[in-house]
Parts: structure tokens; C-alpha cells; sequence
């Protein structure tokens, strides 16, 4: 299926595919942009995926969006459907303990079962980064297992730490800075998911996977105090 | 060479045109909310267009200089005093060591740009000197000023100017703008009676409003279904309407992505006068071909970049 095509203000031109969140559209997303970062088109500033959707910015003293969206149109149509043949899997180690887990137990109620089955089940996928927003790093992960849908919180935090890791509704992920939000909180990640001193200031990017990895409370001192760690990453064949 | 903060004022930060190419990690532009000033600050005291200055908001900073250069203040006009004598607005000036700028409440506008000759310097974060207040990175120190605070200048020496001539007639930012705008990526979410508020109704601003988006109230923008989407790209000018029916017009600080419809683009021509605006200001939106937006903003940055003095 063509994408259909929307601008946005005077410099930017959005590609939108199926209106879904699926690994399937998604990996369409991806497989666009990386062929626009392979060979590039002149004018081409900056590429953002999400879920369903590509937005290229573009200098409008290169190119028009007129003859962008010509030249879009043909690449896509050059695009083979190649499937990747393997995935990268960022390993993130997670402490369940109920000291970070603050609400482990709505979860646990919600969905009828122990704290060891929620972290056994948490912990036993790779999940999809469909894409980075919201906050620099925060990842939008997809197929969080449906025994463990929670609603949010009635009323939301003011201040959720940084590193903490959450469920809201039908997804999951991990909050990169201090914010307010208004996700369960069933653990935390010891590893600084943003770091601004860092070379890569965040570890993964949209289309890669993470698993998380249950610590114990000793473990995740370690690794807290060690400023420059970093998860293990993993290739897996699809 | 350095500026000593010796009052912060309201909201003062560190900002130059932005941060390109780190939207795919999550992080923002950040950068000046009114680009005009800042341009026309720079271009007045000799420096590139893309050197970062300081946006004062609201309230101005009194600030302490240790050597001689040259400075311009462009925007919203805070009453400026070099020591005890009122300068003017869009005019450049040559500071001593030891003499201090003054600005006060803006009386007109709501940001005031100052540029001196060399460029604020302060961590560059992704190729840019711009604050992100939220992640404290870029700019001095990723926050704004407090007083005790030294900054440094640029030694790097702009083009040859005279700065005899260098000045600009002033003009009072206005509180009641029309800005042109682009039909957004989800216009047609909208039923005719929200497009036609949106339109050709007016819209005031809040007081909610700040460097992440202008919150407007108005009619009610209708919509056939919810204004709920699977989160897309946000840019700058981009006019989200949430489930209040209210628009928001996302600005410099604003998020990468956002889950919300959006109904039109404002062109980057025209961000600057929505940057001045205070609370209870009159807003418009005209709206422009693709064809047109490009065109204006191709004028809008050849205007600034053929400004020498």
C-alpha cells in the first residue's frame, strides 16, 4: 500500500502508512527511513519514525515538497521488501524489589497474580521500540503481554524517578528523566537511560528490541554506581 | 571576555536557532522562540545569524560587562539602560568594562533578545548552544541564569560592520496578530463548523502558555471523533487541538511527538509574532498554499541573511 503524504507547516513532509500500531507497518517505517539514511536526498535535513508514520524535514531552499514527494514516491517503489534477517536486542537490567516496584501490587490485583508471575512474565519477551518520543530516550515498546494490562493510576504522579519502569494500560516502558506520569511503576533500571555527557546520550533506537533482565537489589547497586555502565546487547536471528 | 549575571530576570536562557538532527532520540529543538529578533540582534552587532543570545522573558536581567564589545537589544522593549542612560531598541551600542545593562518589565512584547558581538558561548549539545530546560543540557549549564552567573563571549569576530549605522526603526511587537498557517496532517478529522472556527474566529491567548506551546481559547474546534491519534511528528508552529477542542500552537520547547490531532501548521515566517505575545493577546490564522509557505520562509531568511551594516 502507498503511503499517503501531509505537510507539515514549511519545511517538514510526513509519510503516513496504515493507520495502526503493527511490527508489520512499523518495520515499513523503518525500512523507508534507513533507505533515505543509505542514499540520501538532496535537502533532506532530518528523518523522525513512528509508529505508522515518516517525517522527513526538508530545506526548502533545496528541494520543494512538491518534487520531494515525487522523488519519495519513486523510492518507495524501489524499496525492496528485504525482511531483516536478524534483531537487536538491548538487554536492560530491571530491580522488581518493592522498594522501586511502588505499585507492584495494583498490577498484581488487577491482574489476579503474584508479584513472581508479573516479573516472570514482564521479563520473558522482546519488546519492539516502535519508536523514541514523549521524552528524549523514552521508548514506545510494543507487545506487552495482555495478563499484565493495568489501567494508570487514577491520579498521577507529580515526579516519577528516573530509570523507573512502568505499565499503562496496554503498554510498558521506562521513564529516561524524572517526570510526572501516571503509569504503574513495577521496577527500576540502575543503567542512566539518558546521560548528556555521554557519546550516545541514549543507547537504542526505534526498531531495535528490549528485554528486560530482573536484578536483585545488591546487583542493581553495582551497576548504580558504575557511571558508565551499559546494557548488553544482543543479535538474534529472526 | 565575560557578563556577569547580576539579576537574572523571570526566564532568562541561553538560545541560538536550534538543534537539528536529535528529534530521532526524542530530543527537541529548543532554540529562540522569536527568530526575527534574534537575527536582527545579531546581524546588528556583526555576528553570524546562528550565535546563540540571551532570551529574557517578561522581566530582564541586569547584567555586568568585563571588557568592551558590542551589544543589541531586539524584541520586546524591557526600557534598557546602559548605566543610567535609557538606549534604545534595534540599535547597536559599544559596552566598557565595568558598565551594566539594565532591562526592566517589557512594555511591549514578551521576549527581549540581546546579542553580543562574538555570541554567548555555552555547552553545545547535538550541535547547538540552545537550553533544554527539561533535560538540562546546552546553553550555561542546561538551566536558566541566576545572578552570581558568569557567562562567556565569543572571541570569533564577526564580519566588518559600522556600527554608527547599525539600527533598525523599532517597532512595538502587536498583541493582535493574524499568522498564516498550512492545513495540518489531520485537517480532515475536523468537521466544517471546527474548520470554520478555526479560521475565521479569533483566539486569545493564556496565561498557561510558555516555551513548549501557546495555549489559545475560542470557539470550540469540532471534530467528527475524538482528537486522539497514534502519536506523529510535532514541529514548530504545529496547531494541536486536544480533547478540550482547544488549539495549542507547539513552540521551541515542545515534544518530539505528540498524540493529539493537528489541524494547521503556522509557517516559520510567522512564529516570531506569536512568540511576543502576552496573555489575553489576539490570535488569527490565515490560511496558505504549501507553495506560499515555502516561498515566505525562503523570504523570510533571505531578509535576514542580506542585513549587514
Amino acid at each position: 500500500m502507498l503511503p499517503t503524504f501531509r505537510q507539515s507547516g514549511d519545511h517538514a513532509l510526513t509519510l503516513y502508512f496504515e493507520n495502526k500500531i503493527e511490527p508489520d507497518v512499523n518495520a515499513q517505517v523503518c525500512a523507508l527511513c534507513d533507505s533515505l539514511n543509505e542514499k540520501a536526498i538532496r535537502g533532506v535535513t532530518e528523518l523522525l519514525p513512528t509508529f505508522n508514520a515518516l517525517t522527513v524535514f526538508y530545506d526548502p531552499f533545496v528541494i520543494s515538497s512538491k518534487s520531494l514527494e515525487k522523488k519519495l514516491k519513486k523510492r518507495f517503489g524501489n524499496t525492496s521488501n528485504s525482511k531483516k534477517t536478524t534483531k537487536r536486542v538491548y538487554i536492560i537490567p530491571v530491580c522488581y524489589d518493592e522498594e522501586f516496584a511502588l505499585d507492584m501490587n495494583n498490577v498484581c490485583a488487577h491482574n489476579s497474580l503474584t508479584c513472581d508471575e508479573v516479573i516472570e512474565i514482564h521479563s520473558s519477551q522482546d519488546y519492539l521500540i516502535y519508536m523514541l518520543g514523549f521524552l528524549p530516550g523514552f521508548a514506545y515498546l510494543g507487545g506487552l503481554d495482555e495478563r499484565l494490562h493495568t489501567p494508570r493510576l487514577k491520579s498521577p504522579r507529580t515526579e516519577i524517578p528516573a530509570g523507573s519502569l512502568g505499565i499503562g494500560g496496554n503498554q510498558t516502558g521506562m521513564y529516561p528523566l524524572a517526570s510526572p506520569g501516571g503509569w504503574q511503576i513495577i521496577g527500576k533500571t540502575p543503567l542512566r537511560l539518558f546521560d548528556g555527557e555521554r557519546e550516545n546520550p541514549i543507547f537504542y533506537s526505534a526498531g531495535d528490541y528490549i528485554r528486560f533482565k530482573p536484578i536483585t537489589k545488591e546487583e542493581f547497586c553495582l551497576i548504580y554506581e558504575d557511571e558508565n555502565a551499559s546494557p548488553e546487547v544482543e543479535e538474534v536471528q529472526l | 571576555m565575560s557578563i556577569e549575571v547580576l539579576e537574572s530576570g523571570a526566564l532568562t536562557t541561553v538560545q541560538d536557532l536550534g538543534r537539528e538532527g536529535a528529534r530521532l532520540q526524542g530530543f527537541g529543538t529548543n532554540g529562540v522562540m522569536d527568530e526575527a529578533s534574534s537575527r536582527l540582534a545579531n546581524a546588528l552587532v556583526g555576528n553570524s545569524q546562528d550565535m546563540a543570545v540571551l532570551e529574557m522573558t517578561m522581566l530582564g536581567a541586569k547584567l555586568k560587562f568585563t571588557e568592551s564589545c558590542y551589544i543589541a537589544l531586539c524584541g520586546a522593549d524591557m526600557k534598557p539602560k546602559i548605566n543610567s542612560d535609557s538606549v534604545k531598541m534595534n540599535k547597536t551600542y559599544r559596552v566598557n568594562n565595568g558598565d551594566i545593562l539594565q532591562t526592566g518589565f517589557a512594555v511591549s512584547g514578551l521576549r527581549a533578545y540581546l546579542a553580543v558581538s562574538g555570541g554567548i558561548e555555552g555547552n553545545v549539545f547535538y550541535g547547538s548552544r540552545s537550553t533544554d530546560l527539561k533535560c538540562g543540557i546546552g546553553g550555561f549549564s542546561g538551566r536558566k541564569l541566576i545572578s552570581g552567573d558568569i557567562l562567556s563571549v565569543g572571541s570569533k569576530k564577526g564580519h566588518i560592520f559600522n556600527p554608527n549605522y547599525a539600527e533598525i526603526p523599532y517597532k512595538e511587537p502587536s498583541q493582535s496578530v493574524t499568522v498564516r498557517a498550512v492545513i495540518g496532517p489531520q485537517y480532515d478529522m475536523f468537521d466544517d463548523k471546527g474548520k470554520n472556527a478555526f479560521w475565521f474566529t479569533p483566539f486569545k491567548t493564556t496565561i498557561q502558555s510558555d516555551r513548549m506551546g501557546i495555549r489559545l481559547v475560542g470557539e470550540e474546534i469540532s471534530a467528527e471523533n475524538s482528537t486522539d491519534i497514534i502519536s506523529d511528528a510535532i514541529v514548530k508552529g504545529s496547531v494541536q487541538v486536544s480533547a478540550n477542542l482547544q488549539p495549542i500552537i507547539l513552540m521551541a520547547d515542545a515534544q518530539t511527538t505528540g498524540g493529539y490531532a493537528k489541524i494547521a501548521t503556522v509557517i516559520t515566517a510567522d512564529l516570531p509574532l506569536l512568540a511576543q505575545l502576552k496573555p489575553d493577546a489576539e490570535v488569527r490564522f490565515r490560511q496558505v498554499t504549501v507553495k506560499e509557505a515555502e516561498r515566505e520562509y525562503k523570504k523570510f531568511i533571505r531578509h535576514f541573511n542580506k542585513l549587514s551594516f
